[in-house]
């Protein structure tokens, strides 16, 4: 037998035994195809297991030493988005109200800062930035009402509506204002780098960050 | 040697067909979507649901699961920069929402996982 003989039948048989297994390991992995995805969820960061620096540096949350009352029960066990490790996490307490989370984590992350809340019907929200982001005063969750249902689904987001306006700032900060869409203005203290409210309609959030000055970011 | 071959094919296929067996989410409802557009997934046991604003700009964007009978999964819309993401303790069927609440024009995606589960 040839050599270039030999090669085209090893070749072959490589493919033909390759098809096989995946035609075979297809249908004896179950009935229902799979489902078609076009990208994968972001790329999984590895869990972090000490707390960032520059994090420690600009929160004081995450430079006080944790508390019992700072662990939280998971939904499934694990590393949250981005490398966050909630063993790090600190709680901080938030008033209550129909949409606020029963409980509020700042939760360090690979490269990002998280927020994690906790809400009565067992589910949880997490909300990261980067720590650039966070640092700035960008890590703002805003959580609405569903609204009525329309076709068998709840209407969008009602932006005219009473809403659960939190956010995490930096060392220095020691207030916000929350500007209304239909006028006037509050003022919410912040409280170990968070800051909590329920609020009609919020339009913009504005604070002093130390160094940088006046700062505003449109509500969520 | 053509033995070898075969069972080095079929382990080449066997990771072919594992692939798709392990596959845990979906992406849904990939595209354009206008200031207030919104739109919605497949039916899964959700264990998260997440949001992507896909042009990279941090703009706000949406999310909420809701359940066979249309209603949303307490406490309602969560509203983010950039992405968000919601974890379901994954013995219900639901839905997800995402929804642009910025004021331009959006690239989105939302993501269903099913199968693994966040914190």
């Amino acid at each position: 037998m040839s050599r270039s003989s030999l090669a085209f039948r090893a070749v072959a048989v490589l493919v033909v035994s390759a098809g096989i297994a995946a035609v075979v390991g297809t249908l004896t992995a179950g009935s229902s195809s799979p489902p078609p995805f076009t990208r994968s969820i972001p790329a999984t960061r590895p869990e972090i297991h000490a707390i960032a620096p520059a994090e420690s540096a600009f929160f004081a949350v995450l430079r006080r030493p944790r508390r019992p009352g700072d662990s939280f029960a998971t939904l499934h066990a694990g590393a949250g988005p981005l490398g966050s490790n909630p063993s790090l996490a600190r709680s901080v307490a938030v008033p209550a109200g129909a949409l606020a989370p029963r409980l509020l984590s700042v939760v360090p992350a690979n490269g990002n800062v998280c927020l994690r809340m906790l809400f009565k019907s067992g589910l949880s929200y997490w909300q990261c930035r980067t720590t650039q982001q966070a640092i700035g005063g960008a890590l703002i969750v805003g959580l609405r009402p569903t609204g009525a249902l329309h076709g068998g689904r709840p209407t969008a987001p009602p932006r005219i509506s009473s809403q659960f306006i939190v956010g995490l700032v930096p060392d220095g900060v020691s207030a916000v204002t929350i500007h209304g869409a239909r006028g006037g203005a509050r003022t919410v203290v912040v409280r170990s780098n968070i800051y909590a409210t329920t609020t009609f309609a919020p339009k913009t959030i504005s604070f002093r960050l130390p160094g940088r000055g006046a700062t505003t970011y449109p509500a969520p | 040697m053509l033995l070898a071959l075969a069972l080095a094919g079929a382990l080449v296929g066997f990771l072919v067909a594992s692939q798709h067996a392990s596959a845990t989410w979906t992406n849904y409802c990939i595209g354009w979507q206008p200031s207030g557009g919104e739109c919605e997934g497949p039916a899964h046991n959700l264990t998260a649901d997440l949001v992507y604003d896909d042009t990279g700009s941090g703009s706000w964007v949406c999310e909420v699961a809701v359940d066979r009978y249309g209603n949303g999964v307490s406490p309602g819309w969560a509203c983010g920069g950039g992405q968000t993401e919601e974890c379901y303790p994954g013995w219900q069927t639901l839905r997800g929402l995402i929804y642009n609440a910025s004021p331009y024009w959006l690239y989105m995606n939302g993501t269903e996982v099913y199968n693994q589960g966040c914190p």
